[in-house]
């Protein structure tokens, strides 16, 4: 009884998180049938006719299909590589840094950004990529002609990877700093005996210490690979740059809501899901294998 | 969880109602017995005993009434009461919109329609096919004012034809009067100081935005000035701000519209003509005439605003928006409106908008169908005319009160603009009590009069008034329009799934060949993979459509 009673404060603990995963996300899953329907909202969805498999052939016969797929892997990948390189280097520069006050407030501005939403930063970088902004401005300065950032096929996508870095990588480095604060002082002592340099001491203490770290984000950093990031595109793309910026969310977003193509944009929603579901499987296998651990 | 309860219960009941709107339908060979008396039947005639009718009130999303009226009784009502002697009842209220609509298609699946209600054009269509609405041709002819009557026909029959079937009237349209030509805003004050002449001509304008940009009059910096501002959907929004449509139609393209050529339907931002004018433009963009930014620009208004921008196409409202801001922020600009055309002559061509809104129609056996037209004729004719001192009505709008009225049919002559224009011009002129002036061109009136007194001393909101009302408004009067009538304005089956893609194909086929990026034989490439992505398709549906009413 009393065993009991331990348990029932734990699942009490349990119930709001659990109640609005249920809420939020399984009953909406009703939805899905929508996929499988010529869904008119008047009908609802026990009224609605039918179709199979109809959207779905539909998404492959529209030839923006694999543009949209190639966009958001190629995006979402570049955003994955830059987003865990950048922010461990700038966590191992900042270790190495010897004034605390300095340290701690770098830390602290360049996590700041993290916390503006991309409506608001959109609207900085479309001036800072203006032809008359700050970038076109120091181009211009060097001899070359201003470039139309924003509305070129070739840079739009490394734009958005590095706009998406900049804004994320301090918040990234703190988890990175966090690890290295437990590396064991007397490994460093050692290689120092050993007559290590700091260099090697990077490559052979500091980075094997925080191995199982990036292992771990990187494998959960796998499931958002069909995730480029639907408020930063949205704000910053236009017709100009749908060639290699319309991504699947921004797409679902146009055909579903704008053109209220419900089950369409819902068919291409549930495939997105069953992807992803499976590359968070496969990510966990890997990360099984390689570093010993487990997301679950 | 409620709302999940009431969904089921809606939809079994929707599915219980499609089955007994059959059943009901099938027996209705007699027509509907008119037991209204002759005096009865005239537009303004008041009934003996109160008439009461039950409607499907669509609301604003925030109720403003004022404190103790409701829906059902208010200065609205209360007028027709007293002087038609009708009285509604709501059988539901619902939101403009998916709200009004979800209600709508619940009545109609269940088959328990209110007397009046208003429908779009495809539920319309199912309703008349399902015999279940009254005809109104007689009633029409017998219980309508000569007034909106008037209104109708200054449509030359396309707003009556839209609700037509098989020579009967099925139903009374809400209009959309005509809100071209839009026309070319220049700052004249920069014109002024480069010496630059009125242009008429497309080659003019060309030649006007060249100067713009190489002499730099507004003292921007270099390459700061843009020659003109143009909207990423380029054209084909009607009467919209920033539409390249005045330049596109001396070509005879028509981009986003359905539109008959040769005998056949064609969609206009295919055609051949379409790919000239849009070569025209992509010559301009190179030339810099045209924002070399317009396809990231977030806010074209910023342009007009802040100064930079020297030529933008708008309607004749474009001084309240965004003019005025621009006039508060620079009291020295000076923007003016001019017409071109392809030979000079001031005569344009441009395609109309669709005339009908939405349709209000009658439940078939409901016995007093002339209540609509009638209510209709007290409403937008004798209250707006004879009864236009009605003090509760005035209170009512003084309150802040909006959309007491139980039918909110709005219909108005297609030249509303013009006309507006001449009444504003003829008071302004002495020839008209401006207290007989509609309230809103009263207030447009004394502003107008305000600037008037001293152009120079005129605060932005007098200078506004008087640009749109009596500078734009009278160059739209004034402007000859061979019109072209777009022939469909609804949605065919496939366009459900596949517009949506349709339009983004379209959207950056324009943009690319107008910024370069691609060279105008892309058209062509563009057309062939929009007529194999179901633009064919659509268009046969269309067709198919059109033949059918």
């Amino acid at each position: 009884m009393k065993k009991r009673g331990g348990q029932l404060e734990y699942h009490l603990m349990m119930a709001p998180g659990m109640i609005f995963l249920i809420i939020f996300s399984f009953i909406p899953m009703g939805g899905l049938v929508m996929a499988f329907q010529d869904y008119v909202p008047a009908k609802g969805m026990l009224g609605s006719e039918w179709v199979g498999l109809e959207n779905f052939k539909y998404m492959l016969e529209i030839p923006d299909s694999m543009k949209i797929l190639r966009n958001t892997v190629v995006i979402a990948v570049g955003k994955i590589i830059a987003g865990t390189i950048v922010p461990i280097i700038f966590a191992l520069l900042l270790n190495e840094i010897r004034l605390k006050w300095a340290k701690k407030s770098i830390q602290t501005i360049v996590y700041l950004p993290n916390f503006l939403s991309w409506a608001v930063l959109a609207a900085v970088f479309i001036n800072v990529f203006d032809y008359h902004g700050p970038v076109n401005n120091f181009l211009q300065g060097l001899g070359y002609d201003p470039i139309l950032f924003l509305g070129s096929n070739e840079w739009f996508r490394e734009i958005i990877i590095a706009t998406d870095v900049w804004k994320g990588f301090g918040y990234g480095a703190i988890v990175y700093l966090a690890a290295l604060t437990g590396i064991d002082p007397g490994l460093y002592e050692a290689a120092s005996i050993d007559g290590a340099n700091r260099f090697k001491k990077l490559l052979h203490v500091t980075l094997p210490g925080i191995l199982p770290t990036i292992m771990l984000i990187s494998a959960l950093n796998l499931g958002n690979i069909l995730n480029a990031g639907f408020d930063q595109i949205f704000a910053l793309y236009n017709p100009i740059v749908y060639e290699t910026a319309d991504v699947i969310d921004t797409y679902v977003y146009r055909v579903g809501l704008i053109g209220q193509q419900y089950s369409f944009a819902t068919a291409i929603g549930l495939l997105k899901s069953v992807v992803s579901c499976v590359l968070i499987l496969s990510a966990n296998e890997l990360s099984k294998k390689l570093a010993n651990m487990r997301i679950f | 969880m409620k709302k999940k309860i009431f969904s089921i219960a809606a939809v079994s009941l929707m599915s219980f109602g499609v089955l007994a709107g059959c059943s009901s339908g099938s027996d209705s060979a007699a027509t509907t017995k008119i037991v209204a008396t002759k005096e009865e039947l005239k537009p303004f005639g008041k009934y003996k005993e109160t008439v009461t009718y039950v409607v499907g009130k669509s609301t604003p999303g925030i109720a403003k009434l004022p404190k103790g009226q409701t829906y059902e009784d208010n200065a609205y009502t209360r007028y027709l009461k007293e002087t038609l002697n009708v009285q509604s009842k709501n059988k539901f209220e619902a939101k403009d919109g998916d709200a009004y609509k979800q209600k709508v298609s619940m009545a109609v699946a269940s088959g328990d329609l209110p007397d009046i209600m208003a429908v779009d054009a495809s539920t319309l269509r199912q309703l008349v096919d399902n015999d279940m609405i009254a005809d109104l041709t007689d009633i029409y002819k017998s219980s309508t004012s000569d007034q909106i009557k008037a209104m109708y026909d200054s449509y030359d029959g396309r707003a009556l034809d839209a609700a037509t079937f098989d020579g009967k009237l099925m139903a009374l349209p809400s209009t959309q009067n005509a809100n071209v030509p839009t026309m070319l805003w220049l700052r004249k004050d920069w014109m002024d100081k480069l010496g630059l002449e009125a242009p008429k001509t497309v080659d003019d304008m060309e030649k006007v935005l060249t100067a713009f940009i190489q002499q730099d009059p507004g003292g921007n910096g270099k390459g700061n000035t843009v020659g003109l501002t143009l909207s990423p959907s380029i054209g084909g929004m009607y009467g919209s701000l920033f539409q390249a449509d005045n330049i596109l139609q001396t070509y005879n393209s028509f981009p986003r519209q359905w539109i008959e050529k040769d005998g056949k339907v064609v969609y206009g931002s295919t055609t051949a003509e379409t790919k000239q004018a849009l070569g025209k433009l992509a010559d301009w963009y190179k030339k810099g005439l045209i924002d070399p930014q317009f396809a990231v620009r977030k806010s074209i208004e910023d342009l007009i605003i802040s100064g930079q921008a020297g030529a933008y196409f708008g309607p004749w409202w474009t001084p309240d928006y965004p003019l005025n801001s621009a006039k508060q922020k620079n009291a020295n600009i000076d923007w003016q409106p001019y017409i071109i055309s392809k030979d000079g002559s001031g005569t344009i061509t441009a395609y109309t908008q669709n005339p009908v809104s939405e349709f209000y129609v009658v439940r078939k056996d409901f016995k007093h169908p002339e209540v609509l037209p009638k209510v209709v004729s007290a409403l937008s004719d004798k209250l707006r005319n004879e009864d236009r001192n009605y003090q509760p009505v005035v209170d009512f709008i003084k309150e802040g009160g909006d959309r007491g009225a139980p039918i909110n049919l709005m219909v108005n002559f297609n030249d509303a603009t013009a006309q507006m224009y001449k009444n504003i011009n003829a008071a302004v002129n002495g020839e008209k009590d401006p207290a007989t002036l509609s309230l809103d061109d009263q207030s447009s009136y004394e502003k107008i009069q305000g600037y008037l007194k001293d152009p120079a001393k005129a605060d932005a909101n007098q200078w506004s008034a008087y640009m749109s009302r009596m500078v734009g408004a009278k160059l739209m009067a004034g402007t000859k329009v061979n019109e072209v009538h777009p022939v469909f304005f609804g949605q065919t089956k496939s366009m459900k799934l596949k517009w949506a893609n349709l339009t983004k194909l379209e959207d950056e086929a324009f943009m690319k060949i107008v910024t370069g990026q691609k060279d105008i034989n892309y058209f062509d490439t563009f057309v062939d993979t929009w007529n194999k992505t179901g633009g064919s398709d659509i268009t046969k549906e269309v067709a198919e459509a059109i033949k059918q009413k």
